[in-house]
This record gives structure tokens, sequence and C-alpha cells, in this order.
């Protein structure tokens, strides 16, 4: 069995090399878990639930302030949507 | 073991020399290294030889594992856990109570028989010290006091010694309760009775030295908490107790599981939904000279597409498998086959190995007196008489099984067959895909901006998320040695389309990843045009993705597609993700970047420099598309500047139940995953 040899080794050959600015290691796992958690946390939060009092969802509220903002009003002009949006 | 040869000329020694100390009493020779100064005064002063546990110190990488990345610090619990263990092996001991404490110091304590606390006639100090101290001392060398360990080179409990600030050692045995304590692994005093008992066991306390282990520091209670759950399942009838006191709350999880590996199996496949009812439980043990091999699986087929199979030798996890894993898929793949074509199941080809064992959960445990793995972490097992044990034992057992169970076999088969079949389509699509790309002239995808070098060990790949990303990139970048590669939006979850996996390769951005990585694609190494990490055009793969939520998602995609199709560029250490600045400070013409909401504060505060008067730009960057091709050059694509971070493979099985769970389509495992990791949540953007 030579796996002391080669550990030895690779510690030496490790301490040879230049670092080259900064490499972290991230395990996968890790990764994927930080990764996931904050979009799917982001998404229930701030996309994909709708209000329950009026069953509005973050982007169509937005949309109607918007109009409101713009004074979009049933008195005043046609305006297509499009252009709210 | 036998051997030490070194070549580790560095400069101006003429070699280096190796001082071998024998250990005549278990036949370990134990290669210690001489550090050489510079080459003019080398002389036979500068010649060093690292003394038992200082060894330890100081090259904890060949005792423990990696002292940087948490698997050391961890593999320290498991050495102190499995003597734990190998007392339940011999019989002795039905408990084991871990317990994380707040201040950093873990404590385990089991009821065996205790460390024996007599003296020691060689070394005339107290046997327990003598473990404690001593590497290759214990008492499982020669079989008697234990059967079967997982302990064998007698290293494990004093390298965790070497490496602790100080360790306590509390000892129940003959009535007395005797304590010792330990600074980096020298005692501080004598073992002394310090009161009486009337219970045995042994309790072992420690603080990790933070002098030799770096940037993982904390105990990680989910990872303690899977490993011992396992060890409880390989343990029928042993009960584990981990409580954790550090938190606010005491939190605490309790394994106790009769049913033992067969009720492992049913455990992984809650999940899944599995093909038959009964697990296939096979057991059988072969004589041999030094002692008997048992041999104990358990095996589940279900519907999903991925095998699993986890290999332990005396109830140690064996990660990278071995002669037992290689020993059931060849049995597996044999008795399949001959008792299909026994019954005329097969229609032309015999079944591949992939094929059988898609979908497989199977636990293998053997009970070895001498098992050799290839390393003191013990990731693989390599004695290789197991080979054929397991093997005959599997073949036989598992040939009467399916004799007895047509309606089980023929199960089994027809999944085989339809995996079988599944896999040749992907062949041929995954074939297609390579010619169209020789028929388009090149083979290189339009929107690839490669770079000068043709060496692929200086080249890298930046994999973009969007063009207009892409556009600053390619400005911003060094074109001699950096290729970018755009993608659009999100890509498609290759996790979902196990049922179609035709649509993998028919997908435009997969296909423009393949083409553009050209080192083929699929985890089988034996299949043609499979994923080659060797004919990579660039060594470093970097994945890029803007700094907010979605940026997130798509990384996870991309890392799924990579871990799906072309596992071998992670598993070797090519895949990075790049770290964009989160917000950019100003004051004045002064920029500066910063990468957490943490340092963003402590730049604020330089910048004030005492005045809160001083007016400081914030601006928090959503995209990369917001920076400036310099800025993106400046911050993370130099490579002389830029924090990076390699992505590196911490245990494969659970890596692969992690994607089935995040991006598989069953949605009551993610909806658990979620709710249980809801509150880690790091950047939420609404």
């Amino acid at each position: 069995m030579t796996s002391e040899e080669e550990n030895i080794d690779n510690n030496e050959a490790d301490e040879d090399i230049v670092p080259q600015g900064n490499i972290l290691n991230q395990p996968l796992e890790e990764e994927m878990k930080n990764s996931y958690i904050n979009y799917a946390m982001s998404v229930i939060i701030g996309r994909a639930l709708p209000d329950a009092r009026d069953g509005l969802k973050p982007v169509h509220r937005r949309v109607l302030y918007g109009m409101h903002e713009g004074g979009h009003t049933s008195e005043k002009k046609f305006s297509k949507s499009a252009r709210s949006v | 073991m036998h051997s030490g040869r070194f070549d580790t000329s560095k400069i101006g020694a003429i070699f280096l020399p190796i001082i071998l100390y024998y250990s005549d009493k278990f036949g370990i020779v134990i290669p210690l290294i001489g550090v050489s100064g510079m080459s003019d005064d080398y002389s036979a002063s500068s010649i060093q030889v690292l003394e038992g546990l200082e060894a330890v110190r100081k090259r904890p990488g060949m005792y423990i594992g990696d002292p940087h990345d948490g698997s050391a610090l961890h593999h320290c619990i498991w050495e102190v856990v499995d003597n734990s263990v190998d007392e339940h092996l011999a019989g002795y001991n039905d408990k084991i109570e871990v317990t994380l404490k707040p201040d950093g110091t873990l404590s385990v304590r089991d009821y065996g028989r205790g460390i024996p606390v007599g003296l020691h006639d060689e070394f005339g100090v107290s046997a327990a010290e003598v473990i404690m101290t001593k590497l290759h001392a214990g008492g499982k060398f020669d079989n008697s006091s234990y059967k079967v360990s997982g302990g064998l080179h007698g290293v494990g409990v004093s390298a965790v010694n070497a490496v602790s600030e100080w360790m306590d050692v509390t000892i129940h045995r003959g009535g007395k309760i005797h304590y010792q304590r330990y600074y980096a692994g020298v005692p501080s005093s004598p073992l002394e009775v310090i009161g009486d008992c009337d219970d045995t066991g042994t309790t072992i306390s420690f603080k990790p030295d933070l002098t030799i282990f770096t940037e993982v520091l904390d105990f990680e209670f989910d990872q303690i908490d899977t490993r011992l759950k396992e060890t409880a399942f390989l343990n029928a009838g042993l009960e584990i107790v981990i409580l954790d006191e550090r938190g606010e709350e005491e939190h605490s999880s309790q394994h106790l599981y009769q049913g033992g590996i067969s009720e492992f199996v049913s455990q992984l496949n809650v999940t899944r939904e599995a093909m038959h009812q009964e697990v296939i439980v096979i057991s059988g043990e072969k004589e041999l000279e030094i002692g008997t091999v048992t041999v104990d699986l358990a095996l589940q087929w279900s519907s999903a597409f991925s095998e699993s199979i986890r290999c332990y030798t005396n109830i140690i996890r064996n990660k990278d498998g071995g002669t037992h894993m290689s020993g059931l898929r060849t049995a597996l793949t044999s008795s399949l086959n001959s008792y299909a074509k026994k019954k005329n199941l097969l229609k032309g080809e015999s079944l591949s190995g992939d094929d059988v064992r898609e979908g497989l959960t199977a636990i293998v445990s053997v009970k070895h007196p001498d098992p050799s793995f290839s390393s003191q972490t013990k990731d693989k097992l390599v004695s290789s008489e197991v080979t054929g044990i397991v093997q005959t034992v599997v073949y036989e057992k598992l040939g009467e099984f399916f004799e007895e169970n047509p309606s089980v076999a023929k199960i089994v088969i027809e999944k085989a067959l339809l995996a079988s079949k599944a896999r040749k389509a992907a062949q041929k699509a995954r074939e297609l895909t390579r010619r169209k790309g020789v028929l388009e002239g090149g083979g290189l995808p339009g929107k690839l901006a490669d770079c000068q070098s043709r060496d692929p060990s200086e080249c890298e790949v930046y994999l973009v998320e969007g063009d207009s990303a892409g556009g600053s990139a390619k400005t911003g970048r060094d074109r001699r040695i950096q290729a970018i590669l755009p993608l659009r939006g999100k890509i498609l979850n290759v996790e979902r389309q196990k049922r179609n996996i035709v649509k993998v390769f028919q997908n435009n951005e997969i296909q423009t990843m393949i083409r553009a990585l050209g080192a083929g694609v699929g985890n089988n190494p034996d299949d043609e045009g499979s994923f080659k990490p060797e004919k990579l055009r660039y060594s470093k793969i970097i994945i890029m993705t803007d700094a907010d939520v979605d940026g997130a998602h798509i990384r996870t995609l991309m890392l799924t597609f990579i871990w799906r199709f072309m596992r071998p560029a992670i598993s070797e250490g090519h895949v990075y993700i790049a770290q964009p600045p989160l917000y950019q400070l100003s004051k004045g013409r002064v920029n500066k970047y910063a990468f957490s909401d943490e340092e963003r504060d402590v730049i604020i505060e330089e910048l004030r420099a005492g005045n809160p008067s001083t007016k400081i730009g914030v601006q928090r960057y959503k995209g990369l598309g917001e920076m400036n091709p310099d800025q993106l050059w400046d911050t993370t694509m130099n490579p002389e500047t830029r924090t990076m971070l390699k992505v590196t493979i911490r245990d494969a099985e659970e890596s692969d139940r992690l994607f089935e769970i995040l991006m598989g389509e069953d949605v009551p495992d993610r909806r658990a995953f979620i709710e249980k990791y809801a509150k880690e949540v790091t950047n939420l953007d609404i």
C-alpha cells in the first residue's frame, strides 16, 4: 500500500503551487443547497404567492401601481397596456 | 505500507533522506520524512524526525483528511465514535451518546467495557495513555479482543488527540472512574481515579485545535446526524443519541433500528416508488485462514433512474466503494442475465450492468477480520478476496430468490429491458448531436467567443448567463486564455427529462455547451462518445451567473446538467463558480467592491474615515450586465485578483439524492427540504 507516500507527495506538491488569485473549495452539496434555497425562498415570498386579501401576485400589484402612478384612470384617454408593462 | 520511496526533489537538495520508524510489534513501517532547508546549510543537523503525534500535527492530511474543508474536523468524530461502535460489534455496548457543546467541544460517551486502565508493561504508563498517545497502538491487531473492528491501524483516536487543543478521557471500569487530560496529545498528569461508579464505559471529550483546522470550524449537526443514522442502521439494536447544546434551543435526535440494513433500504426508498414490496436480504459467509468474512446485503429496485449502492466494511462507510462493490455489480449482471435467459425473457442482446442497476438501492455490509483500505480515511476497500466472496454469495442467493419469487424477478427484468431501450435511444440522440456538429463545420458553436490559446491546461471557459453579460465578458476578458459562452436564460432542467432523455440532446443550449467543451457527453465511461475529462478544451469551466436569485437558480440548473452528463468534470475539479461583487461603493473617484453585506459595511466605514457626513454611493449589482467590461475584469475575471469557488464532491451518494430532491419530479421531498432549510436563506430578493 502506498497511500501514505502519495499523501505526503500531494502535501509537498500543494505547497509548491503558486497561489493564483484566490480559489476556495466549495462542496457541491453546499452550493446546491444554498443556491437552491435562496432561489426557492425568494420565489415563494416575492413572486409566487397571491396576497390573501386581494389575490394579487407581486408582479400584478406592481403593474397596477405603475398604472396608477402614470395616471391611467378611467376618464383619461385610452392607452395600450403594453406601454405600462 | 512496506515501502518507503520518496522522490520529492526540492531545489538544491541532493535527495531527501528517508527515516523509517519500525514498530516491530505490529510489523508496521511508518515513513517519516525529513524536511530540508536551503541547499547550502543542508547537513546532518537539518534532518528532523517527526516523532509520534508531532507527525500528525504536521501532516494531518495523511491521518484524518483535509483539515481545511471540514472533512478532517468531522473525521475526528467518526474515529472516536467508530471505537465505540467496535465495542458494540464485540457485544458489549448498546448505547452511544454524542454531545455538541456550546464552546465547540464534542463528547462521545459509550457503555462498553471501558478502555483498559492497567499499567502497560512496555511503556510503564496506563494502557489508556498508550492508546491515546501512541500511534499504532490498540487492541484490534490480533483479533482476540475484537473479532472484527472498523479500527485497524491503531491510529484513529491518538491522531484525534494530537489535533485537539485538549482532550479529556473518563473511563468507568472496575467500579472506579478514571480520568486523564491531554493538551495537544500530551498528558498533563497520569491517569487518576476520581470516584466510584457502578457502570462501565468510556467518555471522550475534545476541543479541536483551531491552529490546525481552518475555514470550517464548527461541527455540522446535519452531517453528524446523517452519518450516525447510517451507523445505527448498520448496527441493529445499537442506540445512538445526538444532542446539540449549541443553539438557543437544544435539539437532539435518537436512532435505534431493530430492522438493520433492510430497514435502511426501505428508508432510503421512502421517497421513491418501490417496484417490489419486499426488500431482498442476502447474507452469507466464508471461512478464511484469518477468520470469517461475513457479507450482508439488502436490495430493492425502485422506479428511480439512478442507482444507489452504499458499501460498508466493518460498519465503516467506503464512499468510493471497492472490491465489495465490484463483486456485487458483477454478480448482479450475471445472475439477472442467466435468469432472464433461462426464462426466455430476453430479446436479443443481454442486459448491461447499467441497465440492471438502474433504480437499484442497495446496502453492502462486509465484516472482515483483516480488511485493507486505500487510506486511513477508508474510502475504498482493496482486499481482493472480497470480490469473489461477495460475487459467489450474491449470485447464489439472488438466483435462489428469483426462483422462489418469479414475479419480482419479472418486474426487475422488465425494468432493466426498459432501461436498455432508453439507453440505446439516448445513445442515438447523442450520436446525432455529434454528427450534426461535424456537418455544420468545425463543430464549435457560433455563440462561443473562443480563446486564442490551444493549450487546454491554461484555457478557461466562462458559462455566462444572458447575452448582455456575455457582451461585457467578451470585451473585458483576456482573450488569450479566456473563452466566453453566453447561454440564454434558464437552461433545461435535465433532472426532469429522465423519461425522455432524447429531449436533453435536442435542447439548443445544451448542444452548445457539449460542443463548446468538446469532451463528449454521458457519465458511463464505456459508452462511445461519453464524457472524457482529458479531452476538455478548457481545464477550467467557470459558471458566471448574476448575483441575484435567478442567477443562483441557473447555477443549480447548470450544475445538474454537469453532474448528470459530465460528472468527471466535477470529480476531477474542473468546475468553478465565479464570484462577482454584490456592491460597488464609491466616494468621489474612488471605487471599491464588496462581495458580501459585511464587507460592504466595513468598506463604508473605511471610506468615511471617521467623517459620518461623507457621501458614499452604494450600488447593488443585480446583474453582470450592469458592470462595465473593465469592472468585470477587475473584480471577477482577472486570474491574479479574482476569488473563485472550486466545486468539490464530499459524498457522491448524498449529492445524488440532493439533486433528485431539489431538481427531480417529486414535490413532497422538495417541499420538506425547503421547509427544513427555509431559515438558512442568505439572499432573499423580493
